[in-house]
C-alpha cells in the first residue's frame, strides 16, 4: 500500500521535517527516534539546543523499514522547535497576527491567536507529558467550541493524529471508533465521559484516569483528558507518515470505518484552496461542519492559515435555519462553506430577505447535488456572492472544483457538474474492467495525487479493493461515483455505484442501518432502501421481517434506531413484511422493495 | 417557559385547556399522517418523545414549525424551536395556546 513505501527517511531524527530555527512561545519537549548507537545530537540546527531528560528511558521499537532498531527518547529542544506542517499555520499566526480575533464562539466569547495558540500548547503539554508520542491517536469528543479548536490543535502540535467524534452521536458508536484506532488518550467535556467511558467498558478498553485540564472560561468545554489503557496496536504502517486526522465514514459493513490523512494529504488540498479562492486575513469564516465531517478541514485551515477569523457554529445553532441566517449577516460572515441542504433550509426558512448579506463573498457547498431551482434562489437572495461546487469524497479532500457564473444559468445539467481537477491530484475515468475510458464515456472516477489518504485504518482487505497501482507507482482511490468527462477534463457526476446515499449532505452506507437494525432480537431480517425525496434529497424506507406475531410500534422502532444510531441514518418509514422479497439468486430484491 | 399565568384565573383554566387539548389532537393527526405513516393513533401518547426518540430530526422539525405557524397564524422565534418546547405533545400544544 502506499504508506508502506518511502520509509527510509525514518533513519536519524525521526521526524519528518529538519529542526530548524524558528521562534517560539516557550520551551517544546518531545518523543524522538534515533537509529541505534548514534549519539544524539547536542546540537541539530543552528541555534538549538536539545537535550535528553534526565531518567527517561529509551524505548526500543523496530524501524518501519524492518532495517534494525529505532530508540526513542524524552528529549527537551530549547528555544526553538520545528512543528507540523498544520499546527505551524496556528503558531505563524500567533507569531504575525497575535492580537487578531482567530475564533469566535457566539455563546462563549472570542479568542485572539496568542490565547489560542497559547491553549492549545497547554493542552499539547497535557498530551506529550502523559506520553503521547508522534502517530498516535488521540480522540476527541468535544462540542464545538474554542475550547475544541485549541484541543484539534494541541494533538497537531504534539505530533499526534486526532480524531473527531460527533459529540451527540450515541457512546457505543463513538466507543466503538476509539477502539478501533486504538487511541491512547481522549480529549472529552464532562457532561459527556461517564456515558461515553462505560461504553468503552464493554469493548474492553479502559480509562485508567481523567485528568483535568483548566481552560478559560471562553474555551466553552470543561476539558478532562482521559488516559487509555489500550494495547496501542497498530495494524497501520503509521510510521511512513506523518498522521494528522482520522475521520470515521459511515461503512457498509455495519461499523464506521477510518479514512487516515497526513499533514500532506490535508496541506494539498489547503494550498490548492488557498490559492484558487484568494482568501484574505480579513475575512470571516463559517465553521458550519461538525469536526468529523471533513467540511470542517477547509474552515479549521483556511481560515487559520490566512489569520483570518472563524465563527463556531454549535450543533444545535446549525440546525436551525432563522438563527443561522441571523448569526450570517450579524458576524459579518464573508466565505460559507457547507452543504447544499442546509443553505435549502436558509432558502426556505431562513427569511434572508429581511438581513444584510452583503459582507459575503463566497459561498461553497460539497457534499452533495444542489437542485438548481433552489441554487437560483439562493443567487437571487445573495447576488453579490461567487459560488463554487466542491466535489470530492472524505478519502480524497476536495478533488475536482467547479466555479459557478451568475446569474445561475438554466442549464438542467449544471447541479452535476463537478467541474476540474484540483488539489494536485489526477483524475481518470475507469470501465469495468479497469480500462481508461474517453470523452463522453461514463465510467468510475479514479483519483490520484496529493490529498488522496493513505487508507483506511485497520481494514486492509478495504484497502486492497479501493486502490489500485499502476505501472507508474501510483496509487488511484476509486471514489466510487459514476462521472462523465465532457471534455477536456471537465466531469460531470452520474451517480453511485454502491449503495451509498447522501442525506441532508450527509453520508450512508444502508448496509450499515440495516446491521444496526439486526442488532435488535426481533428482527430476522431487514433491508433499508433510498427513495428520492423533495425535501431531505432522499427519504430511508425500512423493510422488516418480524420475529413475533405482532409487530412493533413504529414509534418503538424510532426509538431504538435514534438509540443505536446517528440521527440522520434513523429511517423515515417503517413497513413490515411477512418475508422480504429475494431475487433468483436468493439476495434481498432491492429493486422490487423500492417499488413497494 | 412560563406556565402560570394561564392557569391562575378559575374562569379562564376550563377554556384554555379544552383548547390544548383540541391542539393537541391535531398535532397527533399531523405528526401520525406525516412522521409516523402506518402507526396507530393510540400508540402515540402525550408521554412520547419526539425529539429524543427519533420521530422528528431537524428537518421534521421545521416541517412541524411551518405547519403550526399557518395553522395558527402565530410565528415561533428561533429561540423557541427547541426540545423544551417540542419534545411530546402537551408541550407543544401548551406553546401553541400560550400565543393564541
Amino acid at each position: 500500500m502506499v504508506f508502506q513505501d518511502s520509509i527510509a527517511e525514518h533513519a536519524g531524527l525521526c521526524n519528518r521535517e529538519p529542526l530548524e530555527p524558528r521562534r517560539v512561545f516557550g520551551r517544546m519537549s518531545s518523543w524522538f527516534d534515533f537509529r541505534r548507537n548514534i549519539a544524539i545530537p547536542a546540537q541539530p540546527g543552528p541555534g538549538l539546543k536539545v537535550r535528553r531528560r534526565e531518567g527517561a528511558a529509551g524505548a526500543l521499537i523496530p524501524a518501519a523499514d524492518g532495517a534494525g532498531w529505532l530508540d526513542r527518547f524524552f528529549v527537551e529542544v530549547e528555544g526553538r522547535v520545528s512543528g507540523t506542517p498544520l499546527g505551524n499555520l496556528l503558531s505563524a499566526a500567533a507569531r504575525a497576527n497575535a492580537d487578531h480575533v482567530a475564533v469566535v464562539d457566539s455563546g462563549y466569547g472570542r479568542v485572539n491567536y496568542r490565547d489560542l495558540y497559547q491553549l492549545a500548547s497547554d493542552i499539547a503539554t497535557a498530551l506529550v507529558s502523559v506520553g503521547v508520542l508522534k502517530n498516535d491517536r488521540v480522540g476527541i469528543c468535544l462540542p464545538k467550541s474554542i475550547g475544541s479548536v485549541a484541543a484539534i490543535f494541541a494533538c497537531l502540535q504534539a505530533d499526534a493524529c486526532y480524531v473527531p467524534v460527533d459529540p451527540l452521536a450515541p457512546p457505543r458508536r463513538s466507543a466503538f471508533i476509539f477502539a478501533d484506532c486504538s487511541v491512547k488518550a481522549i480529549l472529552v467535556d464532562q457532561p459527556l465521559m461517564d456515558a461515553l467511558v462505560a461504553q468503552l467498558d464493554d469493548k474492553a478498553v479502559h480509562a485508567k484516569e481523567a485528568i483535568p485540564i483548566a481552560t478559560p472560561a471562553s474555551a466553552g468545554v470543561d476539558l478532562q483528558l482521559l488516559l487509555i489503557d489500550a494495547g496501542n496496536h497498530c495494524e497501520f504502517n503509521s510510521y511512513a507518515a506523518n498522521l494528522a486526522y482520522i475521520l470515521y465514514t459511515s461503512g457498509s459493513t455495519g461499523t464506521p470505518k477510518g479514512v487516515v490523512h497526513s499533514h500532506d494529504t490535508a496541506m494539498g488540498f489547503v494550498n490548492w484552496a488557498s490559492q484558487e479562492l484568494q482568501l484574505q486575513q480579513r475575512d470571516r469564516f463559517s465553521s458550519h461542519a461538525p469536526f468529523h465531517f471533513d467540511l470542517s478541514v477547509f474552515d479549521l485551515y483556511l481560515s487559520i492559515k490566512h489569520q483570518a477569523t472563524l465563527i463556531l457554529i454549535g450543533e444545535e445553532q446549525g440546525k436551525n435555519p432563522l438563527a443561522l441566517a441571523s448569526l450570517i449577516a450579524e458576524q459579518k460572515i464573508s466565505v460559507w462553506y457547507s452543504t447544499p441542504s442546509i443553505l435549502r433550509l436558509l432558502v426556505k426558512h431562513g427569511k434572508l430577505e429581511n438581513l444584510d448579506y452583503s459582507a459575503l463573498r463566497l459561498v461553497l457547498y460539497a457534499g452533495e447535488v444542489f437542485p438548481l431551482k433552489h441554487l437560483q434562489t439562493l443567487s437571487d437572495l445573495w447576488p453579490q456572492s461567487e459560488y463554487y461546487n466542491l466535489y470530492g469524497p472524505t478519502e480524497t479532500n476536495v478533488c475536482t472544483f467547479f466555479k459557478l457564473t451568475t446569474p445561475i444559468p438554466n442549464e438542467p445539467s449544471l447541479p452535476q457538474r463537478i467541474g476540474v481537477v484540483c488539489s494536485g491530484n489526477t483524475a481518470s475515468v475507469v470501465d469495468e474492467d479497469g480500462n481508461c475510458v474517453g470523452e463522453g464515456v461514463e465510467g468510475e472516477l479514479w483519483i490520484a495525487g496529493e490529498s488522496v489518504h493513505l487508507g483506511y485504518w485497520n481494514l486492509p482487505e478495504k484497502n486492497a479493493e479501493s486502490f489500485c497501482k499502476d505501472g507508474k507507482g501510483n496509487y488511484w482511490y476509486k471514489t466510487g461515483d459514476l462521472v462523465v468527462d465532457q471534455g477536456g477534463g471537465d466531469y460531470l457526476f452520474l451517480g453511485r455505484r454502491d449503495r451509498m446515499v447522501k442525506r441532508r449532505g450527509f453520508r450512508i452506507e444502508l448496509g450499515e442501518i440495516e446491521s444496526v437494525l439486526y442488532q435488535h432480537a426481533d428482527i430476522v431480517e431487514a433491508a433499508v432502501v433510498a427513495l428520492p425525496d423533495e425535501d431531505s434529497g432522499v427519504a430511508l424506507h425500512a423493510f422488516i421481517q418480524w420475529s413475533g406475531d405482532t409487530p412493533p410500534s413504529i414509534l418503538k422502532m424510532k426509538q431504538f434506531a435514534s438509540e443505536n444510531m446517528l440521527i440522520y441514518m434513523v429511517p423515515d418509514r417503517f413497513a413490515f413484511l411477512r418475508s422480504l422479497p429475494k431475487t433468483s439468486t436468493d439476495k434481498v430484491d432491492y429493486k422490487k422493495l423500492e417499488e413497494l | 417557559m412560563s406556565t402560570g399565568h394561564g392557569y391562575s384565573k378559575p374562569e379562564e383554566k376550563l377554556e384554555v385547556v379544552q383548547s390544548v387539548d383540541e391542539i393537541k389532537e391535531d398535532l397527533k393527526a399531523y405528526i401520525l399522517q406525516e412522521f409516523l405513516p402506518g402507526e396507530s393513533s393510540e400508540a402515540l401518547t402525550d408521554e412520547t418523545e419526539f425529539i429524543n426518540h427519533g420521530v422528528l430530526d431537524s428537518l421534521s422539525t421545521l416541517a412541524l414549525v411551518d405547519h403550526i405557524e399557518k395553522k395558527y397564524s402565530i410565528t415561533l422565534a428561533a429561540h423557541e424551536i427547541n426540545i423544551d418546547n417540542l419534545n411530546r405533545l402537551p408541550d407543544i400544544a401548551l406553546l401553541i395556546a400560550t400565543k393564541l
